[in-house]
């Protein structure tokens, strides 16, 4: 399970690393190389930090290449690759857990197949939003705007509600 | 910080940015991340409803001996993606084989089996919770919830074979048993002649002594056999006792306690056991099976204590045993304890001293030094005197080197009736 983690880092890297080195930002590329290496280790090592850090500093690249204007969809499938990662290592720090390896394939091939559907979902969802253009004006801009935050709203007071 | 969390502040800050820049391409990065919350959301587990049986392959257990945990859990509610499951164990078992958790997806109606092995002390071992948390499988929420399972096994003490103890208090019950009574009647052992009365067996007839009288005829008087009331007392005071490493002698002490009164109670005895240092902790006289049962539960359970009530044996409450009656003190014993035994035995008590030796046993675990030999020989010769001492009041005592198994010791020095008064 580990080993599926690390793929997906590496996986994630390389995407994004890409990106940038398409859009002939090298120092940014070896950036990102050097972020992927460092949440390796962080797996290797069991950080429990580096995960989430990781995740963190994989999506603000890929924002920050969205921001110096390269190519999105590299930007997409880097975030979506980061996330697909980040949660390979959660999971296989649950079932490191257990200390049980005996169980894990009944519980890899359903978790897979939820983690490919959303990821493809994502990536659907993502990309079509990357190739639909619509003027809106300001009202609009304004009432989704609303709408956005009242729907994050809910969404964060019903994980804080979970917790609870 | 938590998970869901997270992923919403990455979306905050990506909505943030794109409204921003006025970009919507930093929108259509938070998309996935908004679907992978979503995907949480949707899924999001319910409190698990469990049903948990908890099984033992064996609900008493000797030392040593392994026992197997069975947990049953039946999903009684909706699927559980990713169910986890602790068992809480008590701390001083030891798992020797399997899990005590598990990983899974439980399905309706499902039945699973935890099964793991494990092994421990003397001692009640009381199992009570399972922890579960339930999961989506994307790990993103979870509830928590503590399930009763409660069962509980026992590990005994180790009882070893001692064909007889013999003892001899002035007061004896009125059933017939194993312990000489100092009356004559039938029994066994040739206890003295009397004349004869009508309703004496022919066979009883002394021919001798008939021979010397005229017209009077003499019978063998034996001497009757009855049960008797034992009092078992087990030095549970912590001050009293001594460690080599892990192993401590209260341990022999409590294996002591076991074997005595099986022991008596095979012969028939009414035995009681009082444990002093941790509370009043007294099982009332009784005869049987059932006594040897709740004697056994207790020295299973008993553990020590160091109440400043129960520091010296002066709080001993000799009420609960009958006078004249037969005690048994199982204790490595302190200096200033003489002075109450004296006195016990003073008020008529018959006391028998089962004493597992301190100083040999503590003396294994320490270094060779001058200082140390220099020292275990002077707690030798102090406990020397002690046992002199008490010995010299009439007491039996019974030093006990631990390294010599329990039944070599009172093969030698009980199985013989004490010097008689």
């Amino acid at each position: 399970m580990k080993n599926f983690a690390m793929i997906g880092i590496m996986f994630a890297t390389l995407v994004l690393a890409l990106g940038y080195a398409l859009g002939d930002q090298w120092v940014l590329a070896s950036i990102v190389t050097g972020l992927g290496f460092l949440w390796l280790a962080g797996v290797w090592h069991n950080w429990d930090w580096a995960t989430s850090i990781g995740l963190v500093a994989f999506i603000g690249l890929a924002a920050l290449g969205v921001r110096l204007e390269l190519s999105a969809v590299w930007m997409l499938f880097g975030v979506v690759a980061s996330l697909a990662a980040w949660d390979l290592v959660r999971f296989w720090r649950r079932v490191a857990h257990t200390k049980l390896s005996g169980q894990e394939p009944s519980l890899q091939h359903p978790h897979f197949q939820r983690l490919l559907m959303v990821s493809g979902l994502g990536l659907l969802l993502g990309g079509a939003a990357l190739s639909l253009q619509i003027n809106l004006n300001f009202g609009w801009a304004v009432l989704l705007g609303l709408l956005m935050t009242i729907s994050l709203s809910w969404v964060v007071g019903s994980i804080r509600r979970g917790g609870e | 910080m938590k998970n869901n969390l997270l992923l919403a502040l990455i979306i905050y800050g990506l909505i943030i940015l794109g409204l921003d820049s006025r970009n919507g391409e930093f929108l259509a990065l938070a998309i996935p991340v908004m679907v992978y919350l979503a995907a949480g959301l949707l899924y999001e587990p319910q409190s698990p409803r469990l049903k948990i049986d908890r099984s033992f392959s064996a609900g008493r257990v000797i030392p040593g001996q392994a026992v197997t945990v069975t947990l049953s859990v039946t999903n009684q509610g909706p699927t559980l993606e990713e169910a986890y499951l602790v068992d809480t164990v008590p701390p001083s078992l030891k798992v020797l084989r399997g899990k005590t958790n598990l990983l899974t997806t439980l399905h309706p109606d499902q039945t699973i089996t935890l099964e793991y092995t494990v092994e421990g002390k003397r001692g009640l071992y009381r199992f009570l919770n399972v922890s579960v948390i339930t999961r989506d499988y994307l790990g993103l929420f979870e509830k928590r919830a503590i399930l009763s399972a409660p069962n509980q096994f026992m590990v005994l003490p180790e009882i070893v074979r001692v064909k007889q103890v013999a003892i001899r208090p002035p007061q004896t019950g009125v059933y017939s048993g194993l312990i000489p009574a100092r009356q004559g009647g039938p029994g066994i052992e040739f206890f003295g002649v009397r004349e004869y009365q009508p309703g004496d067996p022919l066979r009883w007839i002394n021919e001798r002594a008939s021979a010397r009288y005229q017209q009077t005829l003499f019978v063998n008087e034996f001497e009757q056999e009855r049960v008797v009331d034992v009092g078992l007392i087990l030095d549970a005071r912590r001050q009293s006792d001594a460690r080599c490493g892990q192993e401590s002698l209260f341990e022999y002490s409590i294996q002591a306690a076991a074997t005595l009164a099986d022991t008596f109670l095979d012969g028939g005895n009414r035995v009681g056991l009082f444990i002093y240092g941790r509370s009043l902790n007294w099982i009332f006289s009784g005869y049987g099976k059932v006594q040897r049962e709740r004697i056994i539960r207790a020295l299973a359970q008993a553990q020590q204590g160091d109440g400043k009530v129960f520091e010296r044996l002066e709080h001993l409450p000799t009420r609960l045993f009958p006078v004249r009656s037969q005690l048994v003190l199982i204790s490595p014993l302190l200096s200033e304890d003489s002075d109450m035994l004296i006195k016990l035995r003073a008020r008529g008590y018959r006391l028998l001293v089962i004493s597992p030796d301190p100083v040999a046993f503590e003396r294994k675990g320490l270094a060779q030094s001058a200082a140390i030999n220099l020292a275990s020989q002077i707690a030798r010769v102090e406990r020397k005197m002690l046992l002199t001492r008490l010995r010299e009041a009439e007491i039996q005592v019974v030093d006990w080197p631990v390294d010599t198994p329990f039944y070599q010791i009172a093969r030698a020095a009980l199985s013989r009736l004490p010097f008689r008064r």
